[in-house]
């Protein structure tokens, strides 16, 4: 579905990653995992096809990304950046609405199907009570809730999240991933989120990108690639494995 | 306070500021009644008609129409610019036309102002989309500081002409600096500009309400943000030439009047943009009416007079919300 073919992720002249590959199909979730400044938001950025890359280096259904208008590709690939500009003035149902931007046809108003999604969504992230209330007048984490509410409306294939979890209380990080787990194994969806939770991975993910400082990486299957070894690399810190109910957690060293 | 509907308040803002108009028609140096003027208007007969047509409609008519370009023009860039402090001049675009007037006077070639301040400012918009330029990409800092650059360069050529110039063109020129309406003649293509505008605004209305994310989020749920900041860029540019050339740098209109529709509750472009045409130009057109008539038949500026009725407004407006944030 979303395949990365030798791709270099370069900021500012500087090559962060080096020589990407790697291929994400529908249904599979994948945790991206990294130190700070290692290139993971610029990387979702140019999967999303918000930057361009230097060569056609992302394809989804080996079609380019380059060849597609950005209308089109929001239908594809969708991306909630883990930054944005606060001066929206409209209220939380309106801006969970953007997100069907790609999708109204018409130039004036929304569908009524549209609407089903904004509210759909609104529900599945527990805002609907806040619909009416001004966004810019939210708490952080009723924000984020609306944030992941309006990429559901746009409902890309392809969902890419940039620390999602954040600002989220433990009942909202868990519902959320709950729900991603369920619409990517049941509805022809891919996702790919960058997280810093570690101990979600297992549980919650299929697969696992390890971006190194060195701008090496590391993809593959979670139960393959999670152990303390590669964690110690990645984050420059010892970890331990505990075991837990079936399931092993990891706990940094000092 | 009752919440309107965004509909509901377009059309009556859109009354109230066609009506203030017409009335302020009949104001001046001679004042007609809006009775008489509609029996002369009838009659389109006698002193009255010739005043009306040849002098007041056509004014008011200018006012307006200016009114409701850099209405229009500020709302545009303070969206561009996510800046709450953008206004049409930002770029230096009054600067640049006035350089070109300015010498159209020196020159003693008055005719070719108009075409030399459209020169001059079209100069500067295409200098600051290139010098803001880097890559395919354009950020609003950049633009901003370019602009400002570009004007505070400008500004100090019209200085150095100021001084330089004979002492009895100085004030004609200081004057017409200060926004001035009183050579300024309605043109057909300045109504074609603000119906294109207002077109856009009503058009690419959502879009542009996704632009207060920032471009990247904006991007992300599917607009082409490169081509809809060129065209802001150049609707909001030329909608300040058209003004400016023909009546100076008519300040604080285009600067207060999206605030204050804003603060009133009214954000979607869709409402905000030809909201902010009827009520810019009713405020210009008030704002002339007071220029022309309370010293009469002395003439003011009527960029003075916006800015001291428009800076109350605002400032009554910020004190009376206490939630308006950045």
């Amino acid at each position: 579905m979303l395949e990365v073919n030798s791709l270099d992720v370069v900021v500012d002249g500087k090559v962060l990653l080096r020589d990407l590959s790697f291929i994400v199909e529908l249904g599979q979730s994948w945790a991206i995992l990294g130190a700070n400044g290692t290139g993971k938001s610029s990387l979702l950025r140019l999967l999303s096809g918000i930057t361009k890359p230097a060569e056609d280096d992302v394809f989804v259904e080996d079609v380019a990304l380059s060849s597609f208008s950005q209308k089109s590709l929001a239908k594809e690939v969708g991306l909630l950046p883990q930054f944005e500009d606060h001066n929206y003035w409209g209220s939380v149902s309106e801006y969970v609405g953007l997100g069907r931007f790609a999708h109204a046809a018409g130039l004036f108003g929304q569908s009524e199907n549209d609407q089903l999604i904004t509210k759909k969504s609104l529900e599945n992230f527990e805002i609907g009570n806040l619909s009416h209330r001004e966004y810019r007048g939210l708490s952080g984490g009723e924000r984020q809730r609306t944030r992941l509410a309006s990429l559901m409306a746009q409902d890309p294939r392809i969902f890419l999240w940039d620390e999602p979890l954040e600002n989220l209380d433990y009942s909202g990080q868990m519902k959320f991933l709950s729900w991603l787990v369920g619409i990517v194994s049941t509805r022809d969806k891919a996702s790919m989120m960058v997280i810093h939770d570690i101990n979600l991975v297992s549980r919650f993910f299929t697969h696992t990108l390890m971006v190194f400082p060195d701008g090496g990486y590391l993809a593959g299957v979670c139960d393959e690639i999670m152990n303390c070894k590669n964690l110690s690399t990645l984050y420059q810190t010892r970890f331990d494995q505990v075991m837990h109910d079936g399931a092993s957690l990891f706990v940094p060293g000092f | 306070m009752v919440r309107m509907s965004q509909q509901s308040a377009l059309i009556s803002v859109a009354c109230v500021s066609i009506f203030t108009s017409i009335i302020c028609i009949g104001f001046g140096s001679v004042s007609i009644p809006i009775g008489l003027m509609f029996q002369s208007v009838r009659e389109a007969d006698g002193v009255h008609w010739t005043v009306l047509s040849q002098l007041r409609f056509p004014r008011v008519l200018v006012a307006f129409t200016s009114g409701a370009l850099l209405a229009m023009s500020g709302c545009l860039l303070q969206t561009l610019l996510r800046n709450p402090l953008a206004d049409p001049y930002i770029f230096g675009i009054s600067s640049g036309a006035s350089l070109g007037v300015l010498s159209a006077l020196v020159f003693a070639v008055p005719s070719y102002s108009v075409a030399l301040g459209f020169f001059g400012a079209s100069l500067v918009i295409g200098l600051v989309a290139f010098m803001a330029h880097k890559g395919s990409d354009w950020n609003p800092y950049r633009l901003i500081l370019t602009g400002v650059m570009v004007s505070a360069g400008l500004n100090a050529l019209i200085s150095l002409i100021l001084v330089l110039s004979p002492p009895n063109m100085m004030k004609g020129m200081i004057f017409w600096m200060m926004g001035d309406l009183t050579y300024a003649e309605p043109r057909a293509w300045v109504g074609a500009l603000i119906i294109l505008i207002i077109a856009f605004g009503v058009i690419f209305g959502r879009a542009l309400d996704a632009m207060s994310l920032g471009s990247e989020r904006a991007r992300a749920i599917g607009i082409s943000v490169n081509r809809l900041e060129y065209a802001i860029y150049l609707l909001a540019s030329f909608a300040a030439v058209a003004v400016v050339v023909e009546g100076g740098a008519i300040g604080f209109v285009g600067l207060v009047v999206p605030h204050i529709i804003r603060m009133t509750g009214i954000w979607c472009h869709r409402y905000l943009i030809p909201m902010s045409a009827f009520t810019g130009g009713a405020l210009v057109v008030v704002a002339d009416t007071m220029a022309r008539s309370l010293w009469a038949p002395l003439q003011l500026p009527v960029g003075v007079m916006t800015a001291l009725l428009g800076v109350p407004i605002l400032i009554y407006l910020l004190n009376k919300r206490s939630d308006v944030r950045s």
